[in-house]
């Protein structure tokens, strides 16, 4: 005789239990900026390595009176941030945006909306890799005695070593940063471009990793310093002479493409959804 | 059966979540959760606040201490214990302290001498202490009038209480002078105000 | 190089559903009963539970229709589904030596009390293609049944004494080393050192393949830690919970397949300057054999200070746990262009100032 399968979920998906411990676990985070605490991390519809810790904090914040925008690469219409949407609202009542104005809760994977986070507003990370140090120190066991002793000499030695080499330190995207003059943390794989928001500003930053089961938190007006020396400052980026190809912005992270039939390069804005935006008022009188 | 008016475990702990991460990021913002104290049922042996927190932030997984000279102050305990699943403990092993009606100057120095501060290998094994107060305020009005600076602060902020002793202050800064280990505050009055006080916060008391 | 960004997301990925599904069903004659999966694939659905960490066949036998027979998807709807479930409970220690035997051998001794019972296995049959296999219908079924059901033994012992238990009288077993604290990993954070209920745990719901691979390159490697099997037994133990008004009392809940495994490793000097055996445990849903004797190399590998990989404890136990392992290998099919747009800027730059050193040399 086949036994009747159970299917019940809980409102957002996690049940409550769940959401209890990265609550708690959130708010000590907030009131230790850049520190990376410990979580049970659950396992979700999603892949491990697909947004689960980002997804854990979305779900662990939402109701029905909130709006979620998600994105990717700063792309609304990215398949991973359609499929978390989906997720999303069918465990749910909250209303979907492209509009970064009009978020409550932004969940972003590997960029910050061009328009500043309001106070009213949580910009939710996806992280794929929380530790900073992990490019210098394999072992968690040691990282976590690193960062406990603030000794930091391992990464800075490795940023020495790449102004050596290469004249420059080397480090793209996830580009580690000091917190509060104590813990360096990562800000996810965003290009350096957008690390500066997150110093002194007025949003609420919280970043999850689902697998390495980390939450950290950047919480407003809190110093943050990307690292690097006096007398090799901190780069962004560089797009002199480039422009999108859609709304004409020289001011925002672009994104460089090729075109299928001239095989010309060039360029668009990374946030698709300020860049709709902008097209609109260049086409409003 | 629901009743429109109970305090839900599902969208009501959520609410105050919301506020309460919110004060956590700004410390000294005072929030307004008095639609979710009305929830709260009148029999509740514990104060509104308390009853709001816990059902929000207990289950099995932490432990609490719960304060009160109140005459029911055991069955407050063990209402939060049967309601939420977490079991009480003393004031120097819990995770979270409940402190429903104002203490003597030695038992606020009992409790903050041995209160959890975490190590500096995990910070986060550390207390968070809720402090029911007889009044919140935005402006130095009130008996306790304290400058707030640091982190989720905009330059500095204002932030009074009546029916705290300035001795949780004191005793604050001492055991959170090594940062990153200390405890953490939550603020609370009957009204529906609560504020927040992490301890990267640092408070000046403005006396006039 | 640019990377075209992706539109049209939302119905991209309905399509893909779509076809996910039709290629599920396209060349199907009739829908696959799941009562059949479960019965006639046991092994699958062993290892499904096993690696999930949910002793539910039904529902693996569910996630493997669902999945289309890919394990690593089964296994991970499995632990998705078991992360929405209240935890209400939790059961009363199980001792495996009241275990209601089917399989029970032990290869460090030519006969033990109870006897040697093989018990149903793969291990002596021909690896050879029974084609007959192909048109089994329903008679072919029944003849079968009736040719093949051994003959009843009523006399049969059903459980056996543990033969840790006779090298234990006999003084020659160190007792396993515990840190008298259950940690549960599905609730809190590992650190290091891991307590060994954490290292059990994440064993037990390993992933077979990296499990088995890791114990084959340590054997392989290093013989001397060449264990011997003390006793393999696979059956079924009650699961039972304290009665909730009253914790003198259980609850039975019904009973549930496991196989466990006890290894002989070299004898060791411990502090006392006694020298005794150590077990090595391993421990699984259903019948997962070769995991579980992977599991006891392993762990007995970790509880012993050695510098071979499957002796660091970071290494294998953040490693052989499916779904994370499959989710962060296939998260590289997920749009990575910023991350790749940054370190193009980084190489142009650096390009730049290697293309400045050089005429700057030329100019000397």
């Amino acid at each position: 005789m086949q036994a009747h399968l159970k299917q019940t979920y809980n409102y957002a998906f996690l049940d409550e239990g769940s959401k209890k411990e990265i609550r708690r676990t959130t708010l000590k985070a907030i009131a230790i900026p850049g520190y990376q605490v410990p979580f049970a991390s659950r396992e979700m519809p999603i892949g491990r390595g697909w947004g689960t810790g980002g997804l854990q904090l979305t779900l662990s914040l939402i109701g029905d009176q909130d709006c979620l925008k998600v994105i990717d690469q700063g792309n609304d219409d990215s398949v991973n941030a359609v499929s978390i949407k989906k997720l999303v609202q069918s465990c749910t009542k909250a209303e979907v945006t492209t509009d970064s104005e009009r978020a409550t809760i932004i969940q972003t994977r590997h960029r910050i909306p061009e328009v500043p986070i309001r106070s009213d507003q949580i910009l939710v990370f996806q992280v794929p890799l929380p530790e900073p140090l992990r490019m210098v120190e394999a072992k968690e066991r040691k990282t976590k005695q690193l960062h406990a002793e603030m000794d930091y000499s391992g990464i800075w030695l490795r940023l020495y070593e790449d102004i050596v080499k290469w004249g420059k330190i080397s480090i793209g995207a996830d580009y580690p940063a000091l917190a509060h003059k104590r813990y360096i943390f990562a800000p996810s794989p965003i290009p350096r471009y957008d690390l500066p928001k997150l110093n002194h500003a007025d949003g609420l930053f919280l970043f999850g990793a689902g697998r390495e089961k980390k939450i950290y938190a950047i919480p407003p007006y809190t110093e943050i310093e990307p690292l690097a020396f006096d007398d090799y400052p901190f780069e962004v980026e560089h797009f002199e002479g480039c422009s999108c190809r859609l709304c004409g912005s020289s001011d925002t992270f672009l994104d460089e493409l090729f075109d299928e039939k001239t095989g010309q390069k060039f360029y668009q804005c990374s946030d698709t959804g300020n860049c709709r935006k902008r097209q609109e008022k260049r086409h409003t009188p | 059966m629901t009743n429109a008016e109970t305090f839900h475990h599902v969208h009501d702990t959520r609410k105050l979540y919301r506020h309460l991460l919110d004060s956590m990021a700004r410390p000294g913002k005072i929030n307004d959760i008095s639609v979710l104290l009305h929830k709260v049922p009148e029999t509740c042996p514990c104060s509104t606040g308390t009853y709001v927190l816990a059902q929000t932030l207990l289950d099995q997984q932490v432990s609490f201490y719960y304060y009160s000279q109140e005459i029911n102050a055991d069955d407050a305990e063990h209402a939060i214990e049967w309601t939420t699943g977490s079991r009480h403990t003393a004031s120097h092993a819990a995770d979270y302290l409940f402190i429903d009606t104002p203490p003597e100057i030695d038992e606020i120095d009992s409790i903050m001498q041995s209160v959890r501060i975490g190590t500096l290998t995990e910070p986060e094994k550390s207390a968070t202490i809720a402090l029911h107060v007889r009044k919140l305020s935005g402006a130095d009005d009130l008996a306790l009038p304290m400058v707030l600076r640091g982190p989720g602060i905009n330059g500095w902020h204002i932030l009074s209480a009546d029916g705290m002793n300035s001795e949780w202050l004191r005793l604050r800064s001492e055991r959170n002078r090594e940062y990153p280990t200390g405890c953490d505050f939550i603020l609370f009055d009957d009204d529906g105000r609560i504020a927040a006080l992490p301890r990267t916060t640092r408070i000046e008391r403005r006396d006039f | 190089m640019g990377y075209v960004a992706v539109t049209g997301g939302q119905k991209a990925i309905e399509a893909a559903n779509r076809l996910n599904q039709w290629y599920r069903i396209k060349d199907a004659e009739h829908s696959l009963e799941t009562t059949e999966i479960a019965k006639q694939l046991r092994h699958l659905t062993d290892r499904v539970m096993s690696e999930g960490g949910l002793y539910a066949p039904e529902y693996a036998a569910l996630a493997i229709k669902q999945a289309e027979g890919d394990l690593c998807e089964a296994a991970f709807l499995m632990r998705a589904y078991r992360s929405t479930l209240e935890r209400n409970y939790e059961s009363e220690v199980i001792d495996p030596g009241q275990m209601r035997v089917i399989r029970r051998i032990s290869s460090a001794f030519k006969d033990i009390p109870g006897g040697q019972m093989l018990g149903p296995t793969m291990d002596y049959t021909h690896r050879l293609l029974n084609f007959a296999l192909e048109n089994e219908n329903a008679q072919a079924l029944k003849n079968l049944l009736k040719e093949q059901i051994p003959e009843l033994n009523a006399d049969q012992p059903l459980s056996f004494p543990k033969v840790a238990g006779l090298l234990r009288e006999q003084g020659l077993l160190f007792p396993p080393k515990s840190s008298g604290v259950l940690f549960d990993i599905t609730r809190d954070k590992l650190t290091f050192p891991a307590p060994r209920s954490a290292k059990l745990q994440i064993l037990a719901r390993g992933e077979t393949g990296a499990m088995t691979a890791l114990a084959y390159s340590s054997m392989r490697g290093h013989i001397t830690n060449h264990p011997t099997i003390g006793e393999l037994r696979v059956g079924y133990t009650e699961l039972t919970i304290a009665y909730p008004l009253d914790s003198n009392e259980s609850l039975c809940l019904g009973e549930i397949m496991l196989t466990e495994i006890e290894t002989i490793n070299a004898f060791e000097r411990d502090d006392q300057g006694d020298v005794k055996l150590r077990l090595g445990y391993g421990l699984t849903f259903g019948q997962n054999e070769t995991k579980a004797i992977a599991m006891a190399i392993l762990e007995q590998g970790l509880e012993t200070k050695g510098s071979i990989p499957s002796q660091d404890e970071e290494f294998v136990l953040l490693h052989v746990d499916s779904i994370e392992a499959n989710g962060f290998v296939s998260h590289l099919k997920l749009p990575h262009y910023i991350t790749f747009q940054s370190k193009l800027d980084v190489l142009r730059q650096t390009q730049k100032i290697a293309e400045s050193e050089k005429k700057e040399m030329r100019k000397e």
